[in-house]
């Protein structure tokens, strides 16, 4: 196991390697340029002096060839160095290091949150197929996974205020300094961004239950006088949990790149919005640090997911 | 005879599809006694699963459902009694194991965790002696290292060993009846005698009575006290093992040991088959002998009218209206 482990940390480097250079490139390739936009600012704040675009060019180390640039911002990485801002004070790693807990915390309440509603929902569903309830809760999920998002959220911010006088607070605080104060603020986005993706996933959870109860082993187990409630719960939910830890580990990914909307709806200091920021300004070093960031908690979470099917599944062989 | 344990009386389960009601079991009746060897033979799709599916309520309900008839366990009508009580009877007073040992096991659950959870519901054992049961269980089914092997998964064991723990599960309770839906047919031919003679002991010591649904009619010729040949969802003959192997009468059970190679026949004997096709459900829907497009003697009755089983000698029941016309062909059978 501990081997196994190992040998998966090892194959993330060559794929990190892959990842740096794709998201290196691909800021290159996109149209607009950092110095167009520099040169611009420069020429305003400066009362509309003529701003040398090659010396812009020069100080940001644009100037040199492309993949010369590709490995001094790969030798810097390797030292630990993302790099500096081209518009921000600071350096990539500190501003990423200031937002990232926020995005991690919404993301993993959110993904926390998905779970509890979904699981849960799921089986019922399945156990009462074709009830009902298994009706009414799915005619739900669909409205909740139509619903866009910030449109839920509009509402949330808009009603209770008129009608209540109540917003949701707006300061961020973090959670190791007041978690109270700080819940308040993210269990609402948390919650709406749970919604719209558990909507999704109880209606697999509920087909893969379903999916499960056919199974032969399941009859045996009511060859055996077992009740409904432990069939489900102790016979089946195992063998579906194997397909749906993939479910949900891979949605991780989906809530990381979401979490912009709700980040700037509910004015969360986050990584989302600090991507889509220093995107529009063509910031080279914070979206390549950004991007590569979120490629890696990616990568980290399925190693977490492959190393949990053996904890579930005792037929994976890991050797 | 023993005093009957079970007794199936017009039994009938339909399929209700979009192409309308399916029947699976047609109106049977039978009896199993204490510590009996009933053997239910029959080609696919003739209803023998279903009817033993039927007896611990099993069919899966839509699209299945028992349409009429009992079920009586001593003098329970099974078919009458709550789920929850139903749910007492099934693993504790009946049992059963089923074809496809490596998909009946439960995958994710240790072979000692499945075996002691029976005794755990029914006999409301503690944990630690559940699992030293379902140990001295394995170990009565000759599975060395039990130890080991108790904390294992189904994937660890072979198909035989496999089978031996789902019978050692079924038997944890010493049901009175154990159901054995063709329990050998996905095993080695080597291992299914030797799981078919483990299962035969066990009955002789526990005196559970064994309702074997098979088509392997070497088995049921040896093990078997009883028979009973089922065509179309209905049981066409039934007696003794006696009965139906040196004295059949119906014209489908005599294609049926026509149809088993025989070492002392001489080559150009060659494979005897039944011809023809089994009943359809329109067939099963007319008022007709089932097997009357196969039948070499049938006649005008035959297609307008369905044969009530008769007895021909005490316990030995035939529906056919020509079983006297079967004479020759009986006796050049089994010159």
């Amino acid at each position: 196991m501990a081997r196994y482990a190992l040998k998966r940390v090892l194959l993330l480097i060559p794929t990190l390697i892959l990842v740096t250079f794709i998201v290196f490139m691909l800021m290159r390739i996109i149209p607009g340029d950092a110095v167009d936009y520099l040169v611009q600012v420069l020429q305003s704040s400066s009362g509309g002096k003529t701003i040398d675009r090659e010396a812009v060019e020069v100080m940001l180390g644009l100037d040199k060839p492309l993949l010369t640039q590709y490995f001094i911002w790969l030798n810097d990485l390797l030292h630990g160095d993302l790099g500096d801002s081209f518009f921000m004070t600071g350096t990539v790693s500190s501003i990423i290091s200031y937002e990232m807990p926020a995005t991690l915390e919404l993301v993993i309440l959110t993904f926390l949150l998905t779970t509890v509603i979904s699981i849960p929902l799921g089986l019922l569903c399945a156990a009462r197929q074709d009830t009902i309830t298994d009706n009414v809760i799915r005619v739900i999920s669909v409205i909740m996974m139509s619903v866009p998002v910030f449109w839920i959220a509009t509402l949330i911010l808009v009603y209770p205020a008129v009608w209540w006088g109540y917003a949701p607070p707006m300061t961020y605080v973090s959670f190791f300094e007041a978690p109270i104060q700080n819940l308040r603020m993210f269990f609402i986005p948390a919650l709406l961004g749970a919604i719209t993706s558990a909507g999704g996933q109880l209606r697999n959870v509920r087909t893969l239950t379903l999916e499960v109860m056919r199974q032969d082993y399941i009859r045996t187990a009511w060859s055996k006088g077992i009740k409904e409630r432990m069939i489900l719960l102790k016979h089946a939910f195992r063998n579906t949990m194997i397909p749906v830890i993939t479910m949900l580990g891979g949605s991780i990914g989906y809530l990381l790149g979401g979490s912009v909307i709700l980040e700037t709806m509910f004015n969360i200091p986050g990584i989302g919005q600090q991507l889509t920021t220093s995107l529009g300004m063509r910031d080279y070093p914070m979206v390549q640090g950004c991007i590569l960031l979120i490629s890696v908690i990616a990568m980290v979470i399925n190693l977490i997911v492959d190393l949990l099917y053996k904890a579930v599944d005792p037929r994976v062989e890991i050797e | 005879m023993q005093d009957t344990v079970l007794s199936v009386q017009h039994l009938s389960t339909s399929f209700f599809t979009d192409e309308g009601e399916l029947k699976a079991v047609d109106d049977i009746s039978y009896d199993v006694h204490q510590g009996e060897f009933v053997a239910l033979i029959g080609e696919s799709g003739s209803g023998k699963s279903v009817s033993a599916l039927s007896i611990l309520r099993l069919v899966g309900d839509p699209p299945g459902k028992i349409v009429g008839g009992k079920v009586l366990f001593h003098d329970t009508d099974l078919l009458q009694i709550s789920d929850k009580e139903m749910q007492e009877v099934r693993g504790s007073k009946i049992s059963m194991i089923f074809q496809e040992p490596a998909t009946a096991l439960n995958p994710v659950m240790t072979i000692g965790n499945q075996i002691a959870e029976p005794l755990r519901v029914h006999k409301k054992m503690s944990k630690q002696q559940a699992f030293r049961e379902a140990a001295s269980l394995l170990s009565k089914m000759k599975i060395p290292n039990v130890e080991q092997r108790i904390k294992q998964y189904p994937m660890e064991f072979s198909g035989g060993m496999q089978q031996r723990a789902m019978i050692a599960m079924a038997m944890s309770c010493q049901p009175e009846i154990l159901i054995a839906d063709e329990p050998t047919t996905a095993l080695d031919v080597t291992v299914q005698a030797q799981v078919l003679e483990e299962l035969n002991q066990l009955r002789l010591s526990t005196n559970t009575a064994i309702l074997l649904i098979t088509h392997n009619l070497g088995l049921v010729a040896r093990y078997a006290d009883s028979v009973k040949i089922m065509y179309g969802g209905r049981i066409l003959e039934m007696g003794s093992t006696y009965d139906i192997f040196e004295n059949p009468h119906h014209p489908y059970t005599l294609g049926l040991i026509r149809a088993v190679p025989r070492l002392d026949q001489p080559k150009s004997y060659g494979l005897h088959t039944i011809k023809g096709e089994p009943a359809s459900q329109e067939d099963r829907m007319m008022n007709n002998c089932l097997f009357v497009k196969r039948c070499k003697y049938a006649t005008d009755i035959c297609w307008k009218q369905q044969p009530k089983a008769e007895e021909i000698s005490e316990g030995h029941m035939c529906a056919c209206f020509h079983a006297d016309f079967t004479a020759a062909e009986r006796e050049e059978l089994l010159r």
